[in-house]
């Protein structure tokens, strides 16, 4: 299905960034089963690149990473004026207040009409709602 | 009277550090000394007891003429008083001096004053100190016993200690007193007690020689002193506070816990995705990914709830008298070919003549091993060449030293503040999250601590530290023999 139409003719974006090859296989499968593009990397230094190349519409960021963590990859792009305004969903196995409280989780100021957060396991209508809401145009099912 | 007995009168009599007096049998003083004429100026043709005591009468039981009497000399403490310098306590002997039919008595007193008042200080010291003090003798029995003792151990004299400190039948294998009877040097170590009311009572003892016997080659100790501080409520906090981290370890399991098993959920979640959505398109080649996404996840529950039973069964450890450059040669060999084949070399620079420890060999080695596998796959989850993982062990100021360095990914924050965290993992399917948990649990058992440096780029140090005074006994745990037999072989989890 395409959804183009929606969005001036071109599909949305989405950079999904998780260290997990499965759980990549499977966002990337809901985005396009339902007319995104969509680009999975397993790093943070990975998903700077690519958004260096193209600043996608939205991006899907696991929190617990090796290396360098979702949550410095966010600072990152947030702190950038290029990047700043990209929609963020954060996806974690851990609940929101676990992340606030034990990591130090805190979203950045004014910047909660751009995020979202859902808890793993994420079912395939919780990211769609999610990315409607974020996005605030209806995606349509496969 | 000839010269060699001039210079024996000149000496000894003028000269000895005591009051002399001779006295005939009518109790006057017909000689006398140059120190008690500076005490008593006018003595010459005086009774003794008008010069001393300012007497009329003889004393009553007047030893001099008890002595008189019987010929036997005799010792008594009295006081005298010595004008300025006021009353002070004496030693005094009297003894007979009989020639033919001339009888006389030289009485003889040294001041005691000041070792009177040592004593009484030292009496005090003994008695008041908060410790528990006991003397005692080669059979160890106790010969003397302090107020604390008596009132905490209600230790009596001629019971052996052992009994008195811990009901025991025979002597303890690790007795300070008994070392120190064997070199005559001190010894120091930590023993659990039972009170005369039954209760726990943790004290350290440091045991030193009191006395020596007169065979004059070796240390022969006649008698020991043991001095016992009072640790019981310190180690109770100790143990109160473990308890307290042992149940927030328990809330960290289960968030971990819950954590782990969500990700799994959602790589499941992700492969009923793929199949279902793969049927309906009548895409086999998606219906056969599906089916692998969701074994995959199955068998990750599968390993992670065998971790999780190993994890909390743990395992007994086995203090024995451990080589650490051994563990550390023992664990460089396990992965060495492993690590060559990634293309990463494993580098060891062992500290020299560090002396054996007290460690569960087995736990070390899993500790050491978990280390060493972490600082390989964060080796090969960075790009740079030159890629290697050294171990090192040293020794300094009593603290042992176990140390495994790497140049590889290293950790930025968020990662390096969870990674003690149960089960947390930033190796996706390839690691459980256990590894440095259970290495954090193997330390601390140890009474030692994990100290973590890291740099994303750069690469990460984890050092394990082990003071010596705060290592296990031999023998906790488990037997002594069964663990020297059983050299350390890895089990990781």
């Amino acid at each position: 299905m395409d959804n183009g139409s929606e969005n001036g003719g071109r599909r949305t974006n989405v950079l999904i960034v998780d260290d997990e090859e499965d759980i990549l296989t499977y966002l990337i499968a809901v985005l396009r089963d339902n007319g995104m593009n969509a680009v999975g990397v397993t790093q943070a230094d990975e998903a700077l690149r690519e958004i260096e190349r193209r600043v996608p519409d939205l991006l899907l960021l696991d929190i617990m990473m090796p290396k360098q963590s979702g949550l410095s990859l966010y600072r990152d792009i947030r702190s950038r004026e290029t990047t700043s305004a990209i929609p963020v969903i954060f996806i974690s196995a851990y609940s929101r207040a676990e992340e606030v409280g034990k990591l130090g989780f805190r979203p950045l100021e004014g910047s909660s009409v751009r995020e979202r957060y859902l808890e793993k396991p994420v079912t395939v209508e919780a990211l769609l709602s999610g990315i409607r809401e974020l996005l605030g145009r209806p995606e349509r099912g496969a | 009277m000839s010269e060699a007995q001039a210079l024996i009168h000149e000496h000894l009599f003028e000269r000895a550090p005591i009051m002399i007096a001779v006295l005939d049998e009518s109790l006057r003083i017909v000689e006398a000394n140059e120190r008690f004429g500076r005490s008593f100026p006018n003595w010459p043709g005086r009774r003794c007891h008008d010069v001393l005591k300012n007497a009329a009468e003889a004393c009553d039981g007047c030893n001099v003429r008890r002595s008189f009497r019987d010929g036997r000399a005799r010792i008594h403490e009295e006081r005298l008083a010595l004008g300025e310098r006021g009353s002070r306590r004496f030693v005094t002997r009297v003894a007979p001096l009989f020639s033919g039919a001339a009888k006389y008595m030289v009485w003889m007193a040294s001041e005691v004053t000041e070792a009177a008042s040592l004593q009484h200080e030292n009496e005090v010291l003994f008695e008041r100190v908060p410790c528990y003090v006991v003397v005692l003798d080669r059979e160890l029995r106790i010969v003397r016993a302090n107020r604390r003792m008596r009132e905490t151990f209600g230790g009596h004299r001629g019971e052996h200690c052992y009994r008195v400190f811990k009901r025991r039948e025979a002597p303890c294998s690790d007795c300070p007193a008994m070392k120190v009877f064997d070199d005559g040097a001190d010894h120091t170590s930590e023993h659990v007690g039972v009170t005369a009311t039954g209760e726990q009572a943790d004290y350290i003892v440091t045991a030193s020689a009191l006395s020596y016997g007169e065979q004059g080659n070796g240390p022969d100790v006649a008698y020991v002193i043991e001095m016992s501080a009072d640790v019981t409520e310190m180690r109770r906090l100790e143990r109160e506070k473990l308890e307290a981290e042992r149940l927030a370890a328990v809330g960290e399991t289960v968030s971990g816990l819950a954590h782990g098993i969500k990700n799994i959920l959602m790589g499941m979640e992700g492969g009923m995705y793929v199949l279902s959505t793969g049927f309906d398109k009548n895409d086999r080649q998606r219906v056969s990914r599906g089916l692998e996404m969701l074994n995959r996840n199955v068998g990750r529950v599968s390993g992670l709830t065998r971790n999780l039973l190993s994890f909390s069964k743990g395992t007994v450890p086995e203090v024995a008298l451990a080589d650490v450059n051994q563990i550390a040669r023992e664990v460089a060999e396990l992965y060495v070919g492993m690590a060559q084949s990634a293309g990463i070399v494993v580098k060891m620079e062992l500290g020299e003549g560090i002396p054996r420890a007290p460690l569960d060999a087995s736990g070390i080695h899993t500790c050491l091993a978990n280390l060493v596998s972490n600082a390989i796959d964060a080796c090969q989850a960075s790009d740079t060449g030159g890629r290697a993982v050294v171990i090192r062990t040293s020794e300094e100021g009593g603290v042992l030293c176990l140390e495994v360095s790497d140049n590889g990914s290293g950790m930025d924050y968020e990662v390096k503040k969870k990674i003690f965290t149960t089960f947390f993992t930033t190796k996706g399917a390839g690691g459980t999250g256990l590894g440095l948990l259970l290495t954090r649990k193997i330390v601390q058992e140890h009474g030692g601590r994990i100290a973590v440096e890291s740099e994303p780029g750069r690469g990460t140090t984890f050092r394990i530290l082990l003071p010596r005074s705060r290592l296990p006994r031999v023998g906790a745990g488990g037997d002594l023999e069964r663990s020297q037999a059983n050299p350390s072989v890895g089990h990781r989890v």
